[in-house]
């Protein structure tokens, strides 16, 4: 049985996740003042499904947690529970507590029990502290505790528990009585409501007798807050009480009638929304993708083969066969578009935990900005979206905490108290742009001068704004003037730097004093393409990702010096450039190769690296496929992957960090030779 | 696999099928089920710094796959390529890898019975590699176990082997 279950864990943890990430975007989105019923309809429903599926799956912890939730849900749902900005902070924070507990499960740990615990306690309570409002609002609906409200969706697919009816009944009698039937009955059952075994024995003898007293001065309303008492509650609430409580016979049949005759309609909406969104999408292993990607690459290749081999029949026929081949070509082109769109999905993916950071982060430093969020229908490659997070979370993070001032400053400077931080993608042809743009204060010249010097970074003489800019992106640097836990450790900024070149992306920062800071990260569409620019040494043509290039350059005569025997270093406008001859560190006989001074300088900066790489020729710029070379080989120094030209031949693509690293050694040893 | 295995395999009723080639005037054979497919030679793009056996890379229907040339690995005969220089693709442990051979032959069946040991000279393959030999006709050829080669630390095709000393070293180690 167990094994049976377990193929379908993956799938549970995976679609319990959604569910989370769902249910976040849409609290963080909800109005708190008109709430949207559909939308919390959504939120309910991700509970719901979440439950449920731990229930069948046997992961008690997230059952338990998320019961109490849907449970509050419901009530928010059906307007019975009023939603404020604290309950949106519990629900947020429950959402983390889920997520970790699908961590533990997911990595075959048991949850951290405490968690649990405290999680659906601190539900339990907001809860039973609503209670009084919600007796008040009675007419409307059931009565506040969670299992009350089971019943009347029993007909949904709620456990139904024993004693309801029994429930039901002594609210017949007497309202306050059947407040704590219930409550005692789940602790004796041992039921889900684990948490109420401590308290209730204690607390309910403490209430009744709260009742008693209450009963004695003033009837059922107080009644009510007594066994708010009872509940032990932190954040007790209570509203004030309109009409006394009499929740009498007729009253409470009427809810139940009431509630029961609208479950099933709630029911079958349900049913139906879920059904479309199954239909409308499927859960596919990446392989298979990958696999049909490639198989389509190659049907490219041939096909523009065969239109090669088509051009050659003449008469009739050759005309036949050319136009059936151009129909073949755009069909082709077609089917790779469609395949490849496949790994894509917009990226809001990435986009969507903001809101939620930004909200954190800045309650936190006692700030107030707004998160604007444009483009989030841009695509992007799966792979990328994933790698995307970090570093844009990193840059998030640091504008909120760097870049919006706090609002007193604000104020003296004549902007809104809310700082403004701008999340936007646009697709610019094979790329897409991500920029964080904030209307903070923008980043100080000097400051990050003195700051490098300081750290001994390397400052060119009177450097350009930009070249100023790009110095918070080297290693070991941070400007914040104290370190706070949010950022400022100085690690960071290089790192995501260093990521985002990894996924072939490069960071672009523009600011102005008093206006604000705005970084553009540039991205390639997907991770298996590279934009490159083709060059050629002797027979053998390789791939130079573009991003690492600054300039190419047909050296002047005496540009070329050489140094200490075989080193040798170009002069470009004042500064030396190390020259790597492409065809020493690539092996390729040196016969074929060009002399320096004949070649081709290519610039290349990577990383902390600069030099020029001497190649025959450019062959050209092209955007390309990367294929893995360690998936039948294995990593070879100074490449970085293999792609296929268009003539179904393979190139190498160059790993230029490495390649500095590669020429090195090389140099030395041959100059070691030399002497 | 074992070499056990592999005879307990082949001593099956049926016997197994070899696929027989030929390196200069030697004839082996390996088991036919590790040949994906083969195909003419064609040109190949250079590695870097990689031992002269292994020619380079070609693209087999998207898939980067090395080519390797057992004539010069073990010095038999000229390794020349015309239109008539046989790649041999092999899938081995889940890998591809191309084989340059001088022809492929035939297919063959063999039983346990007829493949004796090894002998300790006298081929270019060290005897590690080989399974044992077998008549064919009024020929003799060589069973190579072709996968304990590949994945060999000798050949320096897979990354674990190509770490370790005698694999292929990187420039300035």
């Amino acid at each position: 049985m167990s094994l049976d279950m377990e193929q379908f864990h993956e799938s549970f943890f995976d679609e319990t996740a959604e569910h989370l990430d769902e249910m976040e975007r849409l609290l963080m989105a909800l109005d708190l003042e008109q709430p949207d019923a559909g939308e919390l309809d959504s939120i309910f429903r991700a509970a719901h499904s979440i439950k449920g599926g731990s229930g069948i799956f046997g992961f008690e912890a997230l059952g338990t947690v998320t019961h109490v939730m849907e449970n509050l849900l419901d009530r928010a749902r059906d307007g019975s529970l009023a939603l404020s900005a604290d309950l949106m902070d519990l629900l947020l924070k429950t959402g983390d507590t889920l997520r970790a507990i699908l961590d533990a499960y997911r990595n075959q740990q048991e949850p951290d029990w405490d968690s649990v615990n405290q999680a659906s306690e601190a539900l339990e309570q907001w809860l039973t502290s609503q209670q009084p409002s919600t007796e008040n609002s009675g007419d409307e609906q059931s009565e506040g505790y969670g299992f009350f409200a089971a019943p009347a969706e029993g007909s949904n697919d709620y456990e139904a528990y024993g004693f309801f009816d029994e429930t039901v009944q002594g609210t017949d009698d007497d309202p306050s009585f059947g407040f704590f039937e219930p409550v005692e009955a789940p602790a004796e059952e041992g039921d889900a409501f684990g948490f109420f075994e401590d308290e209730t024995p204690s607390s309910t003898a403490v209430a009744n007798a709260d009742y008693i007293n209450s009963l004695l001065e003033d009837g059922t309303s107080e009644a009510a807050q007594a066994q708010t008492q009872s509940a032990q509650s932190a954040n007790t609430k209570p509203e004030p009480n309109d009409p006394p409580q009499a929740a009498t016979s007729g009253a409470a049949t009427a809810q139940s009638g009431k509630t029961a005759s609208t479950t099933p309609d709630t029911g079958q909406k349900n049913a139906n929304k879920d059904s479309n969104k199954e239909s409308s999408s499927i859960r596919v292993d990446i392989q298979k993708v990958d696999q049909l990607i490639n198989l389509v690459g190659e049907m490219v290749i041939t096909q523009s083969m065969l239109q090669e081999i088509g051009k050659q029949v003449e008469g009739a026929t050759g005309e036949r066969l050319e136009s059936v081949l151009n129909e073949l070509e755009r069909n082709t082109r077609e089917l790779q578009e469609s395949v490849m769109a496949v790994r894509m999905l917009p990226i809001s993916f990435a986009f969507s935990r903001f809101p939620r950071v930004v909200r954190d982060l800045s309650g936190k430093l006692g700030k107030k900005v707004q998160l604007v969020v444009e483009g989030g229908d841009t695509e992007l490659d799966k792979g990328l979206i994933e790698k995307l997070t970090d570093p844009l979370t990193h840059l998030v993070r640091n504008s909120v905490d760097h870049g919006v001032e706090s609002p007193e400053r604000r104020r003296e400077a004549g902007k809104p108290e809310t700082g403004t931080v701008t999340l936007r993608a646009i697709q610019h042809g094979g790329n897409v742009v991500v920029e964080i743009v904030d209307d903070g204060g923008g980043l100080n010249r000097d400051k990050i001068l003195e700051k490098a010097m300081e750290r001994g970074i390397d400052v060119p003489s009177n450097p350009s704004d930009q070249a100023v800019w790009s110095l918070v992106m080297e290693p070991g640097f941070s400007t914040a003037d104290a370190v706070s836990d949010v950022s400022g450790r100085g690690v960071g900024m290089d790192v995501v730097r260093q990521n985002l070149e990894a996924l072939g992306g490069r960071v672009d920062i523009q600011s102005e004093p008093g206006e604000g800071t705005s970084f553009f990260i540039h991205l390639p569409l997907t991770l298996a393409i590279v934009d490159g620019m083709g060059v050629s040494v002797g027979n053998e043509t390789f791939i130079v990702p573009l991003v690492n290039i600054l300039e190419s350059m047909a050296p002047e005569s005496g540009a070329v010096r050489t140094l200490g025997g075989t080193d040798q270093l170009l002069a470009v406008r004042d500064q030396f450039w190390p020259v790597i001859p492409l065809h020493r560190v690539m092996d390729v006989d040196e016969a074929q190769a060009k002399h320096p001074g004949e070649g081709i300088m290519v610039l290349v900066e990577s990383g902390r690296r600069r030099f020029a790489l001497q190649v025959d020729d450019l062959v050209g710029q092209q955007q390309v496929v990367i294929k893995s070379l360690e998936q039948n080989y294995r990593r070879v120094p100074g490449i970085a992957g293999a792609t296929i030209m268009g003539d179904g031949s393979v190139a190498l693509i160059l790993d230029t960090e490495a390649l500095a690293d590669l020429a090195k050694p090389v140099e030395r040893e041959e100059a070691a030779s030399h002497e | 696999m074992s070499n056990e295995e592999k005879l307990a395999r082949a001593a099956n009723e049926q016997g197994q099928e070899y696929l027989t080639f030929t390196l200069s005037d030697e004839s082996y054979a390996l088991d036919i089920l590790q040949v994906k497919e083969i195909r003419g030679y064609e040109a190949v793009t250079k590695i870097a710094n990689a031992p002269e056996f292994i020619k380079g890379v070609i693209n087999l229907r998207g898939d980067i796959v090395p080519v390797i040339d057992l004539r010069i690995k073990f010095n038999v005969g000229q390794a020349t390529y015309d239109e008539f220089t046989i790649v041999m693709v092999l899938q081995i442990q889940g890998r591809y890898v191309g084989v340059v051979v001088d022809s492929v032959s035939d297919v063959v069946t063999l039983t346990s019975d007829e493949i004796r040991p090894a002998p300790n000279f006298g081929v270019a393959f060290d005897s590690e590699y080989l399974i044992g030999l077998a008549s064919v006709g009024d020929g003799m050829v060589i069973l190579v176990d072709i996968e304990k080669l590949i994945t060999s630390d000798e050949m320096g095709l897979v990354e674990a082997a190509a770490e370790q000393p005698g694999g292929i070293a990187t420039p300035g180690e």
